[in-house]
């Protein structure tokens, strides 16, 4: 017994550690939005654009410690329950991001939009989610949990840059002369949407692999590929508008608003396969296998 | 003829892809809406609305309607001609490169460069540096001494890759096809010492595919379920109080609240423990378990659920025999209805690392008989196995417990062709979308030991870098000018 109550208070401590540390994770992520804000108010000097990338980047580093914490806790990769999933997928997204603006260091208009995601996911999260760690159900006892969750999540974060850089060049294409005052001239506001189709290009292949791995998978522990689950069904729309965007970059006529719609279109989808199918199952009273996920 | 001419080109239009895969995105979306398979009773009952245009629209059996079904099949003719097209454009013999130097020079990355040229053969020195940098030489045009043309590639064949793709999904649509024919699934439930003949399943064949079970048969000897060690997070629900708390730094944020089993029990796994049998010749002995299923003569099983069945002693009699969970079961002088839930039995893990055996246990439920519909039962106790429960002057006591396996099986012909065809699929996709290539368009025009040499270069692929190449060739053409001035000095002295 003595043993067993040792066990909970290290329990204790790590997911107390871990929960305050991913209150300070939203704190970074609130004031980096904020700074964003900022940013489109006062764009040059772009001070505010550099302090909102920076808090980002710190945030980020917090979050990968808590990410790490969690994963040493539940001895497991963490994307099971709902919470685990928002943090892992906000997580992915802000480093998703900080990777692509690498290449694009004067432009921090699209930081706006990733870091609200993922804001809102951790704030969901934190606030209605619950933060028990269980044990893995027989169902997710596979190999293909781990690349399953990983390259699906990957394609998700993908897919939120792809849509804040789309989002940004819509905006500016509006108003061409306002964007050269936040790095994007004409010149390289083509170049810049070029961008999201690379994303896309990117993070095709990975929800694709996330389909097929999830079909193999479900034979495996189902007896069945396809059961046309919603959440499969939703996959599957987000996969079919992501095809349709990336051949419509083929049709000159096409490449252009069609294509911008689309790539929106497609993140409004992903969001619905993630997270909006477990609100549509219980509004509906349609039963999902993945309502766990 | 014109009409027949345009609605064959409209059956390989990209057009047309994108329409029919517009046609499907609406159906899948229709299709999370309505809940599929549920029958129309069924829906009605659970609240369904629209039930006029769900029965009329067949909106419940979405995805096997006619409708569907035709559009998947244009689907799929639409990809094979597609694909057909493209394929036979990429074996068929290509026009002599024409192009000019201004239709070169208008591309994003092109260049021109005047540069010192061993004449004649100045086409084979910028040969020679196209090779340096990677590239080998497609097509090439011998307009005349002075003007030659030449087309080259760098990379992977992405164009060939994505035909070959397109042809993969092709494989896979006839997967689903080959399944939706020939697949077949069913159940069966085994208790300990049961045993199966796989011959008496019902089971069907796919042409000359059928599943190979002759004298086979299946003998569960345990049915086992694990459990782990789980305390219950004590965690405030509302939003203020887990902000409160989080800021209050110095005490802990959470507790742990042990719980006694089966409380403080989840389920760690199912383990059917099997014999597979070849008349009387043991052929393995494996432990099936939910995403460890067992292949046996083509037949896949799988860990599905599980069946208890119990008696009830009242007073030390056998009153109540062959109950079930959740079966409802009067008891004398006692109005309502009870009910048992599942049992808990199986091997605990504990958190220290010791297991434990978990003796069958579960709550009694009690429903009154004036309740309200949508009430849910009281719980009134615990029944342990060979343990009588004091309810109220009875003495129950549970006993001739039973838990069997129900095991789901599957044959499905086309398993090994959607394996084969979705991996080769990926595989193939991930190369075109993630490889590069490059296409160089090159005119050389020379002059007496001088030449013009214009190149557009054209890049595919999500890794291609085609600034990076443009420096690339320009130096190797610059460098093969150098060298071929060296050699025609060398040449020179050595006249001289």
């Amino acid at each position: 017994m003595l043993l067993y109550q040792g066990l909970l208070d290290q329990k204790v401590l790590l997911l107390s550690l871990e929960i305050r540390l991913f209150w300070l994770v939203v704190g970074l992520y609130l004031l980096s939005l904020l700074f964003h804000l900022l940013y489109f108010f006062e764009p040059t000097p772009p001070k505010w654009g550099k302090r909102a990338t920076k808090l980002l980047l710190m945030g980020a580093l917090l979050h990968t410690m808590v990410i790490f914490l969690r994963t040493i806790e539940a001895q497991r990769p963490p994307f099971q329950t709902l919470y685990e999933s928002l943090s892992w997928f906000a997580w992915s997204g802000v480093v998703t991001y900080l990777f692509m603006k690498r290449k694009w260091r004067d432009i921090f208009a699209s930081g706006f939009m990733v870091t609200l995601v993922a804001l809102l996911a951790c704030l969901y999260s934190l606030f209605v989610l619950s933060p028990e760690i269980t044990s893995l159900v027989p169902a997710l006892q596979s190999g293909w949990f781990l690349w399953h969750g990983i390259l699906a999540f990957m394609s998700y974060a993908v897919f939120v840059v792809a849509a804040s850089v789309e989002v940004t060049c819509l905006f500016f294409r509006a108003s061409k002369n306002v964007a050269s005052r936040y790095g994007l001239p004409s010149a390289s506001l083509g170049l810049f949407r070029k961008e999201a189709s690379r994303l896309i290009l990117f993070g095709f292949p990975l929800l694709t692999f996330g389909i097929i791995s999830g079909a193999a998978w479900a034979n495996e522990a189902w007896g069945r590929y396809w059961s046309w689950d919603p959440k499969e069904v939703w996959s599957l729309i987000t996969w079919t508008v992501f095809a349709l965007y990336l051949h419509c970059l083929s049709l000159p006529k096409w490449r252009d608003l069609p294509a911008s719609l689309l790539n929106l279109l497609g993140f409004i989808c992903m969001i619905m396969t993630f997270v909006g199918i477990n609100w549509l199952s219980k509004l509906l009273g349609i039963p999902s296998l993945h309502a766990y996920a | 003829m014109p009409m027949l001419r345009g609605l064959w080109r409209k059956l390989f239009s990209l057009k047309t892809t994108l329409l029919l895969l517009s046609l499907l995105g609406f159906f899948f979306i229709l299709g999370t809406i309505f809940p599929q398979g549920e029958t129309l009773a069924r829906y009605a009952q659970a609240g369904g609305k629209y039930i006029f245009f769900v029965k009329h629209l067949g909106l419940l059996h979405l995805f096997t309607s006619p409708t569907f079904l035709f559009i998947v099949f244009l689907f799929f003719l639409n990809l094979f001609l597609c694909s057909y097209q493209r394929l036979k454009g990429l074996l068929s013999r290509r026009p002599r490169p024409a192009f000019q130097r201004a239709e070169l020079l208008r591309e994003p990355f092109s260049r021109a460069l005047f540069l010192r040229l061993h004449s004649p053969g100045g086409a084979l020195q910028v040969e020679t540096a196209l090779k340096r940098a990677g590239f080998r030489r497609l097509r090439f045009h011998y307009q005349s001494p002075q003007c030659q043309r030449f087309v080259a590639q760098r990379g992977l064949p992405l164009k060939e890759i994505s035909v070959f793709s397109h042809f993969c999904i092709l494989l896979c649509l006839i997967g689903f096809v080959v399944t939706h024919l020939g697949a077949h699934e069913g159940e069966v439930t085994l208790y300990p010492g049961q045993s199966k003949d796989l011959n008496t399943l019902e089971l069907r064949s796919f042409g000359p595919f059928g599943p190979r079970v002759n004298g086979l048969s299946l003998k569960l000897e345990e049915f086992l379920i694990e459990y782990s060690e789980h305390a219950k997070l004590d965690y405030p629900k509302d939003p203020h109080e887990r902000l409160k708390r989080a800021l209050d730094i110095g005490k802990p944020l959470v507790t742990f609240l042990p719980k006694p089993a089966p409380e403080g029990m989840t389920v760690k796994d199912y383990i059917s423990r099997l014999v597979a049998l070849k008349g009387e010749r043991l052929l393995q002995k494996v432990d099936l378990e939910v995403n460890k299923p067992l292949t046996l003569g083509g037949v896949i099983f799988y860990q599905m659920a599980y069946e208890q069945s119990f008696d009830l002693l009242i007073n030390g009699h056998p009153s109540l025999q062959g109950l079930s969970p959740e079966k409802e079961f009067t008891l004398p002088d006692h109005e309502g209805t009870f009910s048992i839930d599942y049992l808990t039995t199986g091997v605990l893990y504990l958190a220290d690392g010791r297991k434990e055996e978990v003796v069958a246990s579960g709550p009694l439920y009690h429903q009154r008989a004036n309740a309200s519909e949508g009430s849910k039962p009281t719980k009134v106790g615990m029944l342990t196995a060979e343990s009588p429960f004091e309810l109220n002057g009875l003495s129950l006591t549970l006993t001739a417990f039973k838990q069997g396996s129900v095991l789901s099986y599957r044959y499905d012909p086309g398993l090994g062709l959607l394996y084969l065809a979705s991996s080769l699929f990926f595989i193939a996709m991930t190369v075109r979308s993630w490889g590069r290539r490059y296409t160089l368009r090159c005119l050389v025009e020379e002059e007496e030991g001088h030449g013009m040499v214009s190149f557009a270069l054209a890049s595919m692929g999500l890794t291609a870098k085609p600034e990076a190449v443009m420096e690339r060739l320009e130096k190797a053409l610059k460098e093969e000018a150098i060298f071929a001035k060296r050699r025609q000095w060398d040449e020179e002295r050595r006249v001289l």
